[in-house]
C-alpha cells in the first residue's frame, strides 16, 4: 500500500465497511487511513494493520449546509461515531430527517454522480 | 520548562493597528507599516530601539515581513516571518516575549499583517481524506458543534446568535474593526442560514488589516524613559497542539489544557479576569471556550452572557473589541490584535468600550492543526 491510500470504503454482499486502520501497538482505530505513523502512541508504519470497520454507529451532530463554493446545496453533513470508535463525517442519504443519537448505517449511493458512502437512521435498530 | 515567573518580567509598551477592513487596493506593506509606526509613537521610541521582530503572516507569502520592516530603515535587526494559522499573531508575540524574557533583547516588535488570498494548506497536502473533507469548510464544521451543545444543553438558536448581538455592539465602539455597526437579534437571524442554525453575521468576516505591539525587559524601560504606568506586564504564555481527545472537539480540549497551562504559570484563575479576548470566529466557539476556560460552568454559558456577565461592564468582559465577529480576523495580525485591545484595556485607555476597573487580561487563540496560544496580561500595582 502507499502512504496515500485512495478505496475509503468497500462494498460486499450488500454491506458497506469502512477502509480503516487499527494500531497493533495500542489499538487505536482511526479513519481516514494513513500509514505515516499512529498519532495516539507514534508507533512506525508497521504497526498500522488495515481494518474494515462497520459502517455504523451513532448521530453525534449534524448540519444542513446550504452554502458551498462549488457543491450544490443543500446537503446535510452527519458525523457519526462509528461503533468501532472513529468519529467520521459524511453525508446524509437524502432522504433522512437527521436526530443526534439516531442509529444510523452507511451504503453506497450516486451523489451527484459520482459513488459516496452515506448513511441513514439503521433500518434493523442494533444493541 | 520553565514559565515567565522564573525569568526577566516582559512588558507591552507599545500598540499599534491598521484597522480591519474588507480586502482592499492598498498594499500589505501600508497596512503593516501603519501598525508599526503607531506602536512606536505609543511607546515613544524610534525604529532604531528594536532589536528583533517577529511578523505573523500566513497569505502574503515568503518574506512578507522583511520586505515591509525595511521601509522604517534597515537597521540589521533579526527579522523572523512566523505562521502558525489562526493563531500565526499569537505565536509571533509569544516569540517576542520569550525572547525578552530569555535576555536575548530588551526591545522586540510583534506585529502580523496579512490579506485574503489562496492558501497553501499543509493538512490538504498531507494525502490523507475523509469521505467529505470539501465539503465542510469552516462554517459547517462549527455547525455541527452548534447543533450538538443545543442538543446537550437545550440552547436555543436565539441564545447561541446573541453572542454575536454582543460583539456587534463591542464593535460598533472599536474604531478599528471591520464590523462597526450594533445589530438586533433579528438582524443576526436572518435568513439564511448558512449552515445549520448558523448565519452569516455569526461568522468572522476575513478581511484585512495589521497589528503590532512592542514588548520590553524592564532595562528597556529604564533605557528608553518609557512611562511605567501605561507598561503592561506579560504574565503567563502558554502554547499547545493537539492531543487525541476522542468525540470531544480538539479546540475545547485544546482550550482548557492550554488556559490552565497559562494560570498555573502565574497563580490566577477564572475568577481574577477583567477582559478576555478569545477567538469568536462562530458564534458557538465563545460558549464553548468560557466553559473550558472556567467563566462559566458547563452548559451555563448561554444563562451567563443573557444576564449580561459578558458584557462590558459585567462580570468578565469577553470580547470587548468585538472579538473576530465584529473587529475581524485577518489572520496573521488578529492575535496581535488581541494583545492590543487588553493593554489598552488595562491601561484604561479604551474610551467608550472600557471595561471599568480592568486589571487582568487574556487572549486566546486557536488555529487548525490544531494549536492554542493563550497569553496573561495584568497591570502592574
Amino acid at each position: 500500500m502507499s502512504a496515500e491510500m485512495t478505496g475509503l470504503w468497500s462494498v460486499d454482499s450488500g454491506t458497506a465497511r469502512l477502509n480503516g486502520i487499527r494500531c497493533s501497538s495500542c489499538g487505536l482505530v482511526l479513519f481516514p487511513p494513513q500509514l505515516y505513523g499512529c498519532p495516539a502512541c507514534g508507533a512506525g508504519p508497521g504497526e498500522l494493520i488495515p481494518a474494515a470497520l462497520p459502517a455504523a454507529g451513532r448521530l453525534h451532530s449534524f448540519a444542513v449546509v446550504n452554502l458551498h463554493p462549488s457543491h450544490p446545496t443543500p446537503y446535510t453533513i452527519l458525523e457519526v461515531e462509528l461503533d468501532s470508535g472513529p468519529l467520521v463525517r459524511a453525508l446524509a442519504a437524502s432522504n433522512f430527517d437527521p436526530r443526534i443519537n439516531d442509529r444510523v448505517e452507511g451504503h453506497e449511493a450516486q451523489v451527484d454522480g459520482t459513488p459516496q458512502l452515506v448513511f441513514e437512521r439503521a433500518r434493523v435498530p442494533l444493541a | 520548562m520553565k514559565t515567565l515567573a522564573e525569568l526577566r518580567p516582559v512588558y507591552v509598551v507599545g500598540i499599534g493597528l491598521h484597522p480591519y477592513q474588507r480586502p482592499s487596493e492598498k498594499n500589505y506593506v501600508l497596512l503593516g507599516l501603519t501598525a508599526v509606526r503607531e506602536a512606536l509613537a505609543d511607546a515613544g521610541i524610534a525604529w532604531p530601539a528594536v532589536q528583533s521582530a517577529y511578523v505573523g503572516n500566513v497569505l502574503v507569502g515568503m518574506a512578507a515581513g522583511t520586505a515591509m520592516l525595511r521601509y522604517l530603515g534597515a537597521t540589521g535587526l533579526s527579522i523572523a516571518q512566523v505562521e502558525n494559522a489562526s493563531a500565526s499573531g499569537s505565536t509571533a508575540f509569544r516569540q517576542a516575549v520569550i525572547e525578552v524574557a530569555g535576555g536575548f533583547s530588551d526591545v522586540a516588535l510583534a506585529m502580523g499583517v496579512d490579506k485574503p488570498g489562496p492558501i497553501a494548506s499543509g493538512p490538504g497536502k498531507a494525502g490523507v481524506r475523509g469521505l467529505v473533507d470539501d465539503r465542510v469548510v469552516p462554517f459547517t464544521h462549527f455547525a455541527l458543534l452548534t447543533q450538538l451543545y443545543m442538543e446537550q444543553h437545550g440552547a436555543t438558536p436565539e441564545q447561541i446568535a446573541k453572542v454575536a448581538v454582543k460583539n456587534h455592539r463591542n464593535g460598533a465602539l472599536n474604531p478599528y474593526a471591520q464590523r462597526q455597526q450594533e445589530r438586533t437579534l433579528e438582524e443576526v437571524m436572518e435568513p439564511p442560514a448558512v449552515s445549520g442554525v448558523l448565519t452569516r453575521l455569526q461568522c468572522t468576516p476575513v478581511g484585512e488589516g495589521a497589528a503590532a505591539v512592542i514588548v520590553m525587559s524592564e532595562e528597556g524601560i529604564a533605557r528608553h524613559g518609557i512611562e511605567k504606568s501605561r507598561a503592561i506586564q506579560v504574565v503567563a504564555s502558554a502554547a499547545r497542539s493537539e492531543e487525541l481527545s476522542g468525540t470531544l472537539n480538539f479546540d475545547v480540549a485544546l482550550t482548557e489544557k492550554t488556559t490552565h497551562d497559562a494560570y498555573r504559570q502565574c497563580g490566577l484563575g477564572p475568577s481574577d479576569f477583567d477582559v478576555v479576548e478569545l477567538h469568536d470566529a462562530f458564534t458557538i466557539e465563545e460558549l464553548l471556550y468560557v466553559e473550558a476556560m472556567g467563566f462559566s460552568l458547563p452548559g451555563e454559558a448561554v444563562r451567563d452572557l443573557e444576564a449580561g456577565a459578558f458584557d462590558i461592564g459585567g462580570r468578565v468582559a469577553i470580547s470587548p473589541s468585538g472579538g473576530l465577529i465584529a473587529m475581524g480576523h485577518p489572520i496573521g495580525p488578529t492575535g496581535v490584535g488581541q494583545v492590543a485591545e487588553v493593554t489598552r484595556q488595562l491601561r484604561q485607555e479604551a474610551g467608550p468600550r472600557q471595561h471599568p476597573g480592568a486589571r487582568v487580561g487574556l487572549t486566546h487563540m486557536v488555529g487548525v492543526g490544531p494549536v492554542c496560544v493563550v497569553h496573561i496580561l495584568q497591570r502592574p500595582g
